[in-house]
This record gives C-alpha cells, structure tokens and sequence, in this order.
C-alpha cells in the first residue's frame, strides 16, 4: 500500500518524523481516525483518540497520515523553592520525591514528581491555616535514597527548623522508616515536629491517601512535640491519620494504605475529625536544634536463615565495624556461624542481635543457644528493630567514643526500646 | 428545530465468571460487615484540565461508604494494584468484537476513566478498546459498531443520605463489556431492534452473567441540540420511553428558548421563609422542619405557567437539580395551592414579590447547601435558555429522564500505567474464533448432535442465554439429559420456592458432589431442595440419610405395610410413597413391585 503523509503545511513527510503533540487524521486497520500522537516507544505509537482512549499501534499500522495542528504540551509547573502564604501556622515543608509527590508522566507512563501551589490549594483541605515555607530537593524513589540523603535532609531540616514551628518532609514510602530513624538518632533535640509523609496512591489518583495525610501532616507539624514521625492512614478509611514514632515505625504491608504500623507499642499520635492528640509519652520541644550529622556506614544487617553459609557471612561480615543479625526467635543463629562471629569480636568491631520475628525482642539467657553466643561476645538488643539498631550503629560508631559503643547501644536513646509491651496493641 | 433525530446505543453486558482484574467470583456476594469510608479529590487529565463532570461532583462534596462483600479483596478495596487481565473474558471480548465485524486492535491498552462519584474506589474506571469500526445488518440498514470496551462494572449503589453514598463492593470489577453503536439508529423501535440483535449475539454465546442487571444499556440521542447521554436503561421498552420521552422535551425546550431570550436568571435568589411555614398542613415540609431543614423561596424570573403548563415542564428541570443536592424536589407556583401549601401562598408572594410573569418556587433544604443550590439552577437556567442541551441524564422506570451531570470530556481519560498493554497476537485471534458464538441453527444442530437432547431443549437452552451453563453442567454432572432438566426444571423451580435467581456459583458444589456420586435424577432433586431451602451444608447433605435412595426390600416392605393399610394400585402408589417419605425412590421399580405384588 503507497501511503501519502502530510503535515499542516501539505509538505510529505516521513513516519519517523512525526512530532508528539501532533494532532492527525489517519487510517488504521480500514477505519479513518483523528487523534493526538502522544508517545513513541518500542515500534509503536501512543495515540489518543479525541473520545479520550488512548490507541496503541505498531508504527506501520496507520497510513494516510495528514498533520492537523501541534498542540501544546502540559508542563507541570515546578518551583524549586518558595513561600506559599496561606494562614499563621509557619511550617517547612521539604520535597524529597516518593509517590506522595508524584504524577504520572502521561508521555513515558512514568511516576513523576510534580508539586505545584495550584495542586496544594485544591486538594489539601486544611491549606488556609498554614504558611508553607516549601523547598523541592532532587526528587529521589526512596529505594535509591542512600545515608547520603540522609544527611542532606538533616542539614536542609535544621536550617529550616529556625524559621518555622515544624517541618513536613515528603518521602517515598519504601524506605521512609529507614530516613524517620536517621533523622531520629540524628537529631539530638528539635526545637518543632518533624514529620514524614507518604502515600500509598500517586496523587494523580482521586482516591489518592496523599491529601489526607499532606493535611494530618501539616497539623501534626504545627503541635507540641519534639520527635520524628511519620504520618500515615491509621486504616483503609479516610477518616484518621497515626503518627508513628520514626524508631519504632515499619511498613508492613506493600499496597495497602495503612502500610506504616507502631511496632510493639501505640502510635505516639492521631488525626481524627480534624484535630491532633499527641501521647503524653511524646518527647517535649526544646528549644533549639541539635544535629549530630555524621554516620559511620560501615555497618552490615544480615538476616539468618537455615541456608545462609559462614562462608556467606563471612563475605558480608568482613570489614564492617559492625553487624546487626536479625536472628531466628529470641536471638539465634546456627552455631556454623559461631567462629565467624568470634573472629569479628576478636578483632575488635561488633555484634549485635535483634530478632526477626519484630515482634517481641531478644533474650539469649532462654536458650543454651542465646547463652553461646553471649559468651561469644553479641550484644543483645532488646525489641529495638533490626533496621533502626542498624542505623543506632552508624550513628553511635560516628558520634561517641568506641569504648562507649555498648552501653549507648543498649540505652533508650530516642524510645528504639519499648520497656513494656502488652498482650493487646491498638491499632 | 426539525433537525434529525440521532440515536446510538451504549450496550452493557456482564461477564461472568472469575472478576476483570482479580481472582474474585462475580457471583456469590455475601456482606462481610466491614465498611470503608472514602473521599475522591477531582485530580487533572493528561493536558492538565479538569473533566467538568468531575468539577462538578467535587462541588457536591460527597463522601462514601463501602460495603465489603465476600467476592472482593484488596483490589475492590483499592489497597492493590490490578492483577494481570482476566484471559478468559479477554478472549470473549475478541471474540465478541469478531461477531460484530469489528477490527480488533493490535495491542489492548488499559485506561483511566476518572469517575469521581464514588462508583469505583480508585475514582476511576478502567477501560480499553479491544474492537472498533464493524456492524450489524437491521431491518432499517446498517448500523456501525464504533467499539467494544471491556471495562471494570462499578459499584452497585444501596442508598445516599445526608451527602453520605453508600456501595456495596460485589458489582466493582465484574468484567463488563461495552458495544457502542455508531448514530445511525433512526427512531426509538429501531432502537429496540438494534439492541435486541446485539444482545442476541451476547446471549447465544451465554457469557452473560445471569442476574436481573446483566445488560444495561445507555442511549446517546440527539436532535441538533448537541449529545445526551440517557444512562442505565434496564429494559429495551424503556429505551423506547426514554427516547420518545427526550424528543418531546427537547421540542419543547427548543420551542421555549426564544421566550427565555434576555431573562435576568441572577434575580433567582433564595431565601429563608420556614417561620411561614410554622403552621404548615404540609406534612412533608412539617416533618423536614421538624427534622432540622428549612424552607427557601425564591421568585422564578418569567417563569410563570413555563413551570407545569400544557407543553412546559422548567419545573422539572429545576427539581432534578435540587434532587441532586439531597433535597426532595421543588414546589413551584405552576401547581400551587396543592402539597398541602394553601394558607402561606398569599404570605409568601409578598415576601418573595414575584413580577409580572415571574413564577416562585420553594425548596426544603439547609442553609449549607442552598447556595449550590441556587448557583446550579442558574447555571442550569442560562444552558436552556441558549438551548445547549448536551448532559447526561438517568432514566426513570417510567421512561422519564432526569438531569445527572454534565457531559464528561476526553480529559477524564489517562492511561493505567499498571496494567502492562498486550499483544493481541494470532493464537488469541484463533481461540476467539474458535469459541466465537454460531447462529442459533448451528448451536441448536451442535447441542442435539453432540450432547443427544432434543432440540425444543437446545432452543430453550440458547434463547436463555444458558449455553455455557449447560456445557458446565454437563461437565460437571456426567450426563446431558439431566444437566437439561437442571436447567430447564430444577433451577426454576428452586427459583420459584426460594423466590430468588440462583446464581451458578451456588450450583458448582452440588452438581460437582451429583457428579461424583453419581446421583440420578430423583436425588439431585431432593440434595437441591435440601440445599436451597433446607439450608443443609454439602457436608451435612452427603451424610444425611434422606438422600439415600430407598429401594429393593426396603422400598416392597414399604409398599406391603401400605397396602395393608389400604390396597395399592399404580394409581396411587406414587403418591402414598411420597407421603411417607422424603427419601429418593424409583417410580419405575415402585410401579414393578406393585404389579408384582398384584399379579
């Protein structure tokens, strides 16, 4: 079949170099079409038809091609740093990428971030009280977010703490709770909230959890504590949000809303009906901020399981100035680790015990197991979780004195440790 | 005026079988006891703008209720994304598209359809075009296909309350497929012809779900005045109705708009006039007043005798917006006194001082609310008076259509990023042909040559759309004859008794025990009654004694002590078993014993 394409100026032309953004009329399959190239990628082009469906087609499938008009594309606007003065409440509100900040990217089908004043007004409901001192960094997916970052949004977070009540940081949920408990041990005192924010679906979504949360968020940094949380869905309704207090913070469910639980314990807050309790047991503010920035990565966090070799261990064990061991039960591994773990002690880093069950925590005098590898040298940690005792490492080894090491790791520093549990959790 | 009448068809179709995106059942639907509140935030298309229909459900502020059912998961719930297609129904819809002489696409691309009514948890729908551009043959010429959709059916609506819309979840993701015709219907019995042959096509092939709202369908009409949507027409007599009853009214608009020309629609102002209403005879506005509402007046600029007159229903036209506010409907000077509104009329014109040629009206509602009220009826007012028609209205039962939204537009639509396309490839084209629905002589030929039943059976099986329900049976059962009378005796029978469509999920655990247990016809009969309405689990009923057939000696000793009691006969010996027992028997053997016995 002969093809004669044209474009608005009746100029032939070829395939390849059809725009996007070209409004045409063309064949396909026998049926005469008009609609709007949207995308090329893998042989075939994303057209959307004026009834709003998008066609996909091989590119030599439609013929007849005429060019009507260039239509202009939609650009997000974007501002890096500004004030949007809305009410008295002054708080910072820091962009760091994740899905809470994101749209989809119509042209690649990408998630991307795109957070806009317009957006804000219309969707976070509670917007007039506050006064958002915003600062977009480099929008990253959580999963690539590394202790780098975490560093960044400390610095970021204490400079903006001495020009607002409290600040918000905007965070893709994957690894949320690994920044929440940085940024705890990290800060020795904060002079407003710190909360991070996520949400479970983009906010291109009209049942997105983003506005709910950006709105509890905003109301839990504007109240009276001086901690990192993260603000998330208390359930899958959208009538309450839980402040989780960052040390004892994990997502435990990879879709689902209300992913973020409090580990062993009550969350330290709620957003209900549109006002804030916040736990008595909540640290108090101070009055200024205290930032301690560095960590020591040198840490690694192995998790024990009936295949896992010494060899193995030994390979992710070696020059790390410590080890976390997410052990079986009350804090076990197969005694085939034993003389890796005594050459670690030996040579003077550390070993430390958490439990992977989460629930519940270590006691290695039970079992003659537990007692070995006391005897070894591990150090046991209580129920603090395995990820934040990871990141207590880094930050102990950076910050004190080596000689001090175990007892900062077994003190309650930023409530890592739950000193009574109960048979019955809420929510 | 006089332009051409235009009608398309929107045919819905539900599939049944396993959901679009999940691993639900589209049948069995057992409320859980759980329930989700939700809220949809109007979010942008693709270009950046909003849909106007969403813009305008976003200012009707409404919030949303769940009901979780046992055939939803996480997906109903909007707390995971969308499994991978449903093969199955995918492989229908192709199908379906090649009966109707459609192309089918290259590639099938989910999309987003935003819906902000509450109607899908994720606040949109996803849809794709599978076929376009075929056709049928009518008796009036032909009528193109535009496309057929397979697309996610929406949540079922139990009530609204107080801005609070309550779903149930069993309806959210039943595979759903959408045949929309091109214009070319001319006049409303074409109507019902175009959609009796389409639905034809669906039934023979027998995928349709068997439930009371199976196929719906929406009518776009138009007569020069730009598109209405009508949706959810149950009933091809309603289409009818619908489409007669849209011609009048847009004749009538057509024929009032010049008279409106000029009118100054912002002198429509509501105000608070309950304390005239304190001594109301009214019952209904008594018991609103009581119940905390107030009572609102306004005068209805030129108005006056357009409201309810021998061609004129603006009446109409104004309560179908107050409806969508919560309120009950206007009460407008045109049919004042009545309602029980006597005594205040004469108060009431003083206090509103409607001109010469104004109408009034009140309205019972809150002061929250009255101002979108009046802003609707406005923006309402001006859209008639220029007579842009285009919207989307609802049926009635009675084939009247009522105002719902505006049009939506092109922007509520964006892709689903989470549902990878897929290649429609020659092996699917091949299996859909291959189950591609026959014409009904085929299948009738098919059914009495494969499967031995006569073909007044096979005719009865395919017009009910129970093809694949017999082949199931049939499968299940091991013995054609009796999947026959399954269908055609013993479901409509259960139906009657228990007053309810049985749905064929109910019916897989019990003809699968039939199956293997290799019950005949009289024990099936007696499991079935015992099942649906003897409420007995499959447990109890294959370990219950009153499904064990009686026969041999037992069933002679019986018949003995009867005949003892009376003489038997094979007159009567059929019924005096029966009334003896529940238990199953051969009527063939009883009959043998008594001639036996006899002779």
């Amino acid at each position: 079949m002969v093809t004669a394409n044209y474009n608005e100026k009746g100029e032939h032309f070829h395939l390849n170099k059809l725009e996007t953004g070209t409004l045409m009329d063309f064949t396909y399959k026998g049926a005469k079409m008009k609609g709007v190239l949207v995308s090329r990628s893998e042989g075939n082009l994303n057209i959307k038809l004026l009834s709003g469906y998008n066609l996909l087609v091989p590119v030599n499938s439609i013929s007849d091609i005429k060019a009507v008009e260039t239509i202009a594309q939609h650009e997000g606007t974007e501002e890096k740093n500004l004030i949007l003065e809305q009410g008295p409440k002054k708080v910072a509100f820091i962009g760091t990428g994740g899905t809470i900040a994101s749209r989809v990217d119509y042209i690649t089908g990408a998630v991307k971030p795109v957070l806009n004043p317009g957006f804000l007004r219309e969707s976070v409901s509670n917007l007039s009280k506050f006064t958002l001192d915003i600062s977009l960094l480099e929008a990253v997916l959580s999963e690539n977010i590394t202790p780098e970052d975490w560093i960044l949004f400390a610095r970021t977070v204490k400079d903006k703490l001495s020009k607002n009540q409290g600040a918000v940081i905007l965070h893709g949920t994957d690894t949320m709770s690994y920044t929440a408990s940085a940024l705890s041990f990290m800060f020795q005192s904060l002079s407003g909230p710190l909360v991070l924010i996520g949400s479970q679906r983009s906010s291109d979504r009209p049942s997105s959890d983003a506005f709910l949360n950006l709105e509890a968020g905003l109301e839990f940094a504007s109240s009276n504590f001086g901690e990192v949380g993260i603000a998330m869905h208390q359930n899958t309704s959208d009538n309450a949000v839980a402040l989780h207090r960052g040390v004892r913070a994990r997502k435990m469910h990879s879709s689902r809303r209300d992913a973020f639980r409090t580990i062993g314990g009550h969350p330290m807050g709620k957003y209900e009906n549109g006002s804030v309790t916040i736990s008595p047991d909540a640290r108090a503010l101070s009055d200024e901020t205290v930032l301690l920035d560095k960590l020591e990565t040198s840490v690694a966090l192995v998790y024990f399981h009936p295949g896992l070799t010494a060899d193995d261990f030994a390979a992710i064990t070696e020059r790390k100035r410590a080890t976390v061991i997410m052990g079986t039960g009350l804090g076990h591994t197969g005694t085939r680790l034993y003389s890796v773990i005594k050459g670690i002690v030996e040579r003077g880093d550390h070993v430390l015990m958490t439990t992977q069950c989460l629930f519940g925590g270590v006691n290695m005098n039970v079992y003659s197991t537990g007692r070995e590898l006391l005897k070894l040298g591990v150090t046991p940690l209580s129920n603090m979780l395995p990820e934040v005792a990871m990141i207590k490492a880094m930050h102990v080894l950076a910050n004190y004195p080596e000689e001090e090491f175990s007892k900062i790791m077994h003190s309650n520093l930023r409530g890592e440790i739950v000193d009574r549990e109960f048979l019955w959790e809420a929510k | 005026m006089g332009s051409k009448v235009m009608v398309g068809l929107e045919i819905h179709i539900q599939l049944g079988g396993k959901k679009l995106f999940c691993n639900c059942e589209t049948e069995s639907a057992t409320e859980t006891g759980n329930v989700i509140e939700r809220r949809l935030i109007a979010t942008t298309g693709e270009s950046g703008k909003y849909d106007p229909a969403a813009v305008y459900e976003k200012s009707r502020a409404r919030s949303f209720r769940y009901k979780v059912t046992d055939n939803s998961c996480l997906l109903e719930a909007d707390e995971e994304p969308p499994h991978s297609v449903n093969p199955d129904v995918l492989r229908k819809a192709v199908s379906m598209a090649l009966t109707l002489n459609c192309k089918v696409v290259d590639r099938v691309a989910y999309m987003r359809k935003i819906v902000i009514d509450g109607s899908n948890t994720s606040g949109f729908q996803r849809t794709a075009i599978i076929g376009f551009n075929g056709h049928v043959e009518t008796s009036k010429g032909r009528v193109g296909i535009s496309s057929l959709c397979l697309e996610e059916d929406s949540c079922r609506k139990l009530e609204e309350h107080n801005g609070i819309v309550t779903y149930s979840l069993d309806r959210l993701g039943v595979p759903l497929m959408e045949i929309a015709t091109d214009p070319d219907i001319v006049d409303e019995e074409h109507a019902v012809e175009t959609a009796e042959i389409i639905g034809k096509k669906v039934l023979l092939a027998g995928w349709a779900r068997k439930a009371p709202d199976a196929i719906r369908q929406d009518v776009n009409f138009s007569m020069g005045h730009g598109r209405v949507e009508i949706k959810g027409v149950p009933k091809l007599s309603t289409i009818k109705a619908a489409i007669a009853y849209e011609k009048e009214r847009q004749s009538w608009l057509s024929e009032l708009s010049p008279k409106l020309k000029g009118t100054n629609w912002g002198r429509l102002k509501f105000q608070d006039v309950s304390q005239l209403f304190r001594n109301t005879k009214s019952k209904v506005i008594a018991s609103n007043l009581q119940a905390g509402m107030s009572v609102f007046g306004t005068v209805l600029p030129g108005l006056a005798g357009y409201l309810k007159g021998e061609k004129y229903r603006m009446g109409r036209e104004l309560a179908d917006v107050a409806k969508l506010f919560g309120s009950g409907g206007i009460m407008h000077s045109d049919e004042l006194p009545g309602y029980g509104v006597e005594g205040e009329i004469k108060e009431l014109v003083e206090l509103l001082k409607p001109g010469k040629g104004d109408g009034f009206t009140i309205i019972v509602s809150t002061h929250k609310v009255i101002g979108l009220i009046e802003d609707a009826m406005k923006a309402r007012l001006q859209k008639l008076e220029k007579l842009e028609l285009p919207e989307t209205r609802v049926v009635s039962e009675e084939g009247t259509t009522h105002y719902l939204r505006p049009l939506p537009g092109g922007e509520r639509m964006y892709p689903e990023t989470d549902v990878p396309s897929i290649t429609v490839d020659d092996t699917m084209l091949e299996e859909a042909r291959r189950i591609s629905p026959r014409s009904e002589e085929e299948l009738v030929e098919h059914l009495v040559s494969e499967f031995g039943i006569s073909k007044q059976d096979a005719s009865v099986i395919l017009s009910g759309g129970q093809m694949e329900a017999f082949q199931n049976y049939n499968l299940l059962i091991g013995d054609s004859k009796l999947a026959t009378r399954v269908i055609l005796q013993v479901i409509p029978e259960m139906e009657r008794k228990t007053g309810r469509v049985i749905s064929s999920t109910e019916l897989i655990p019990i003809l699968e025990e039939a199956g293997r247990r290799r019950w005949d016809r009289q024990i099936l009969e007696r499991a079935m009654d015992l099942y649906f309405l003897g409420k007995m689990t499959i447990g109890d009923l294959i370990r219950s004694d009153e499904l064990k057939p009686i026969g041999g000696n037992e069933l002679k000793s019986m018949i003995i002590t009867l005949d003892k009691e009376e003489p038997v006969n094979p007159k009567n010996i059929i019924p005096r078993i029966r009334s003896r027992t529940s238990r199953p028997f051969s009527p063939t053997e009883a009959l043998a014993l008594v001639k036996e016995m006899s002779g």
